[in-house]
């Protein structure tokens, strides 16, 4: 009698009802998963009888475990790309960190012009997929080794060498700019928000400028660079199809590129392996980054007050820098997104002679003779295909993420402290943690065959939309766990003593007041979806493949003009988007970065 | 009749408790007071008498209703417990006017249209703010915010209204003008307040019962006056009035018919009980409660001490006074300033003077004092 009394009264509350279902529902798409991966380590997978002998498919074995980490190929399947990886995550680090940390210190602490222009520019290669700055350095600076020589070469008659033109200088350079603007929210909102009396009262201490900076202004930005650091190490290690557009041509491997190749080749089991260890190197990290992140709380001064801090004078620079920082950032952004355009007009990429220019590949019905008679992007029914599923997809898994994220929020914030509400906390932002093709080569593996009441879901659209959801719930999560956070307990409260109901809180109070972190949420599984590769790049057929999947592989034949024109379309799609909610809400992507 | 009562109430937060055995009883129309330090267990006993936290164990009745038994597993969610509650930063909705905030609750209760619109506009006038009806939160002061939260919270008619240091966010100014409104309010709306609060200036001068809370337990639950005049222990004492009781610590010397003789370091009492005398034994450890304003300063007194500092404040003297190592505060009323490192006399000539048992810090006795400087040390 008791028992059901209590029972009964826990589930009266609706945070009880929501950690319970999502508790549950969470173990089952997240954690069993990530045990069977652990078994597919063991596992001898089909593909592989060939070469372990004596076997049949799903027999234990250590094959994998001995061949990866001390047989005889293992400096060539795991070792050097593990050390390629690691070196190109401390480097694209150390870029993202000081372009990000600097264009953060100047537009906040500096009389720099254009402040607003320079923001919004520079978040773009966040918005933007990450591959478009690698697409568009190949479009560049590509030399004869893939056909065509890209436009330097075109213009100037100088051929790039290949360490220019492909491996780990670009690779980092397109990682570091793509993640700099994480840097640049991050620091950016530490000095913003940094109480402006920290530094006045040293420089009414007669401390100079200099000083103040390294003694007073680093030493409190210094936790949010450690946060930048782990963040961006995690995001460049998992980073898939900028190393494989830049890496491939000249054969230099990554962990994630490994992955695809094992995971798409003979050997499932050496790609689960990898998927293993980076799964743990990204826990390690992570881990670390919620250590340090609680200590930065203990820096209470943070959330002060700065309404005038003094900037610093650049004088006569100051046009000079402006404009420089500007050409720079346009770059980057704007002119990478011309060159495909016009790319896309160009029958042979990088000649400018007048008959090259043709609107074949947008308008054209196919030729025999031109990449296989591919009609053009606007008349190829694929293409269409593709930008209906890229879009259903996304909005589903916003939908689904967003909702799923705000009920995270509120019932992780309602029973702060506790263990449920802890659990559910880690388990939401730990496919965080999963790299996108090891997640997505689990849910192949998972979801192949029917399991209980869910059906084999391979092959089908739900499964892409289902490990979105999952995938994306991190963003959500700390959106929603931000919004109810902010509102505190008493806002709600109010209500409850009047008999509102739950559906009526929600509604009327909750969701209206917090409307804009709340979409933000939201906004975030929207546009990553809208440009994720590695992710769907295992799990889509032919009738769900979406426009990064097919940009993919028009890549893979050599199709840049088709590739050119897809790309634009997603950039297109994901800044206009953003930009209308930013208009009509003020929930902006920048709000959930990070978080 | 709307009284409350509390039976045995315990509430946990892991290893944390946060009030502990709670027996409490409200009389009706009464305006009680939860006194005590952050972390005494006021705040969460008002919010588990309102519904919005459920105690452990233990059981509460508002106006003869069971609305909270842990054996019987009742527990009335707060909108049917027909309370108000006006939450410490005001928790005005900010998406809506100062109109609709007032309005929400009302129609949630499903209010007619007309009715509400009455009882808004009696509100409003009643706190002075209809000038401000299509206002959001946001446009508003401080102290417009705390009126248009007092008239949402009693738009619904509560029987039972609860404040959860409801001031504490208002400028000193405004905080002793709220006071007096509050007092009246309570007054006009002819229901019982139960108010928290860590003030005790507020605790006194608003409330008709205290209720001084320390650590989860109760310390004392009595007439503002009583809990001043007659504290039940140290901690009684020390957290009412303003300035802090003077504390000696002192040891019994000598035990004789009519007084017994206190000796701390630096002085000699001799102290005579007027409220019957106490089991004490000769070197038992005692502490020594002297109110300020029952220090007497003279010019000459039977002790002689420096003037330490003073702080006037036009209406009354502050004294800090300095006898050999012993530091005493006084308060002496009326236009008066004293130089400081000046040499005063010190009289005392009441006969409230309070001895605590410095072990189980309980009050032991009053009484009138006789000072003298200790020799023998």
């Amino acid at each position: 009698m008791n028992l059901v009394h209590s029972v009964k009264k826990f589930f009266r509350k609706p945070e009880n009802v929501i950690l319970f279902c999502l508790i549950t529902v969470l173990i089952y798409l997240i954690l069993v998963p990530l045990l069977s991966i652990v078994e597919d380590t063991f596992r001898v997978h089909s593909s592989e009888l060939m070469r372990i002998k004596g076997t049949t498919a799903g027999d234990f074995t250590t094959y994998h475990w001995k061949n990866i980490f001390a047989g005889k190929y293992s400096r060539n399947i795991f070792y050097q790309p593990l050390l390629n990886t690691f070196l190109v995550s401390v480097v694209t680090c150390t870029i993202a960190i000081i372009t990000g940390g600097g264009f953060a210190w100047l537009v906040t602490r500096t009389d720099i012009r254009y402040k607003k222009l320079i923001s919004s520019l520079f978040i773009l290669p966040y918005i933007m997929p990450s591959w478009t700055l690698a697409m568009a350095w190949l479009n560049f600076f590509k030399n004869e080794r893939v056909g065509s020589p890209g436009w330097f070469t075109a213009l100037t008659g100088i051929e790039t060498a290949d360490w220019f033109a492909y491996g780990f200088l670009p690779i980092t350079i397109v990682l570091g700019l793509h993640y700099a603007p994480f840097a640049y929210i991050l620091i950016g909102g530490i000095l913003r928000n940094m109480d402006a009396n920290l530094e006045e009262a040293a420089q009414i201490l007669k401390t100079g400028r200099w000083r103040i900076i390294r003694k007073i202004t680093l030493p409190i930005v210094l936790p949010a660079m450690l946060s930048t650091v782990l963040l961006v190490f995690s995001s460049a290690m998992s980073a898939f199809a900028v190393p494989a557009f830049l890496g491939a041509p000249v054969r230099f491997q990554v962990l994630t590129t490994q992955l695809f190749r094992t995971l798409n080749g003979m050997s499932p089991g050496y790609g689960y392996l990898i998927a293993l260890v980076m799964i743990v190197i990204g826990a390690i990290i992570l881990t670390t980054n919620q250590i340090l992140v609680g200590k930065r709380k203990s820096f209470a001064t943070v959330t002060g007050k700065s309404s005038n801090i003094s900037l610093v004078n650049l004088k006569k620079l100051r046009t000079v820098v402006s404009v420089l920082v500007l050409i720079w950032l346009l770059f980057i952004t704007i002119v990478p997104l011309l060159t495909f355009a016009v790319q896309s007009f160009q029958v042979v990429s990088g000649s400018f002679k007048p008959e090259n220019f043709t609107t074949l590949f947008w308008l054209g019905e196919g030729r025999p003779d031109v990449l296989s008679g591919e009609p053009g992007i606007l008349r190829n029914k694929y293409i269409y295909i593709g930008l209906w599923n890229s879009l259903r997809l996304s909005v589903l898994v916003s939908l689904l993420a967003g909702t799923a994220g705000l009920l995270v929020g509120y019932a992780v914030v309602k029973k702060r402290g506790s263990i449920a509400a802890n659990t559910l906390d880690r388990l939401s932002f730990f496919p965080y943690l999963l790299p996108s093709m090891a997640f997505g080569a689990i849910y192949l593996s998972m979801f192949a065959v029917s399991r209980g009441i869910i059906p084999s879901l391979y092959g089908s659209f739900a499964i892409l939309v289902l490990i979105g959801t999952v995938k994306y719930l991190p963003f959500a999560s700390r959106a929603g766990i931000n919004a109810i956070f902010q509102l505190g307990n008493e806002i709600e409260e109010a209500a409850v003593i009047f008999g509102v109901s739950w559906w009526k809180r929600m509604t009327k109070i909750i969701i209206p007041i917090q409307k804009a972190s709340i979409l933000s949420g939201f906004l975030l599984p929207f546009i990553s979806c809208m440009r994720e590769l590695s992710l769907f790049i295992l799990l889509v057929t032919p009738s769900t493949r979406v426009l990064t999947t097919m940009l993919f592989q028009y890549n893979e034949k050599g199709w840049d003009q088709y590739a050119n024109a897809i790309i634009l379309f997603i950039v297109l799609v994901v800044i206009v988007l953003n930009g209308v909610v930013n208009k009509v809400t003020g929930a902006s992507i920048d709000k959930g970065i990070g978080g | 009749m709307p009284e409350i009562i509390i039976k045995n109430a315990t509430k946990r937060f892991g290893k944390f408790t946060a009030v502990e055995n709670l027996n409490l009883t409200i009389a009706d129309k009464g305006f009680i007071t939860l006194l005590g330090p952050s972390g005494c267990g006021k705040t969460t006993t008002l919010r588990m008498i309102s519904g919005l936290e459920s105690p452990g164990e233990g059981e509460i009745y508002i106006d003869d209703t069971l609305v909270f038994s842990s054996e019987k597993g009742i527990d009335l969610p707060p909108a049917k417990r027909d309370v108000g509650f006006l939450f410490q930063n005001y928790a005005l909705w900010p998406h809506m006017t100062v109109n609709q905030n007032i309005a929400f609750g009302l129609e949630n209760l499903k209010w007619g249209k007309l009715e509400i619109k009455d009882r808004v506009l009696e509100l409003t006038e009643l706190l002075k703010i209809d000038a401000l009806l299509d206002r959001y939160p946001a446009e508003l002061s401080g102290g417009q915010q705390q009126r248009v939260a007092i008239a949402r919270t009693l738009a619904p008619r509560p029987k039972v209204l609860f404040m959860d240091e409801p001031l504490s966010n208002l400028d000193a100014k405004l905080r002793i003008e709220m006071r007096a409104e509050l007092k009246r309010l309570h007054r006009e709306t002819n229901s019982t307040f139960v108010y928290v609060t860590h003030d005790q200036l507020e605790a006194m001068t608003l409330s008709s019962r205290i209720c001084l809370m320390k650590e989860g337990l109760v310390q004392q639950y009595d007439a503002p006056l009583n809990v001043y005049n007659k504290p039940f222990n140290l901690f009684c004492a020390e957290f009412v009035g303003n300035p802090t009781m003077n504390f000696v610590e002192v040891e019994c010397r000598e035990l004789e018919p009519e007084h017994i003789t206190l000796a701390s370091r630096d002085l000699l009492f001799t102290f005579t009980p007027v409220t019957g005398y106490p089991s004490v034994s000769i070197g038992q450890e005692l502490v020594l409660g002297l109110r300020p304003e029952c220090l007497t300063l003279q010019d000459s007194g039977k002790v002689q001490g420096s003037v330490y500092s003073a702080l006037p404040s036009g209406m009354e003297t502050t004294v800090i006074l300095k006898i050999r190592n012993t530091m005493l505060t006084a308060v002496v009323f009326g236009n008066l300033d004293f130089s400081t490192d000046g040499e005063i006399g010190l009289e005392l000539n009441h006969d409230n003077y309070i001895l605590f048992d410095r072990i189980s810090e309980e009050m032991i006795a009053f009484g009138s004092l006789k000072i003298s400087l200790n020799t023998t040390s």
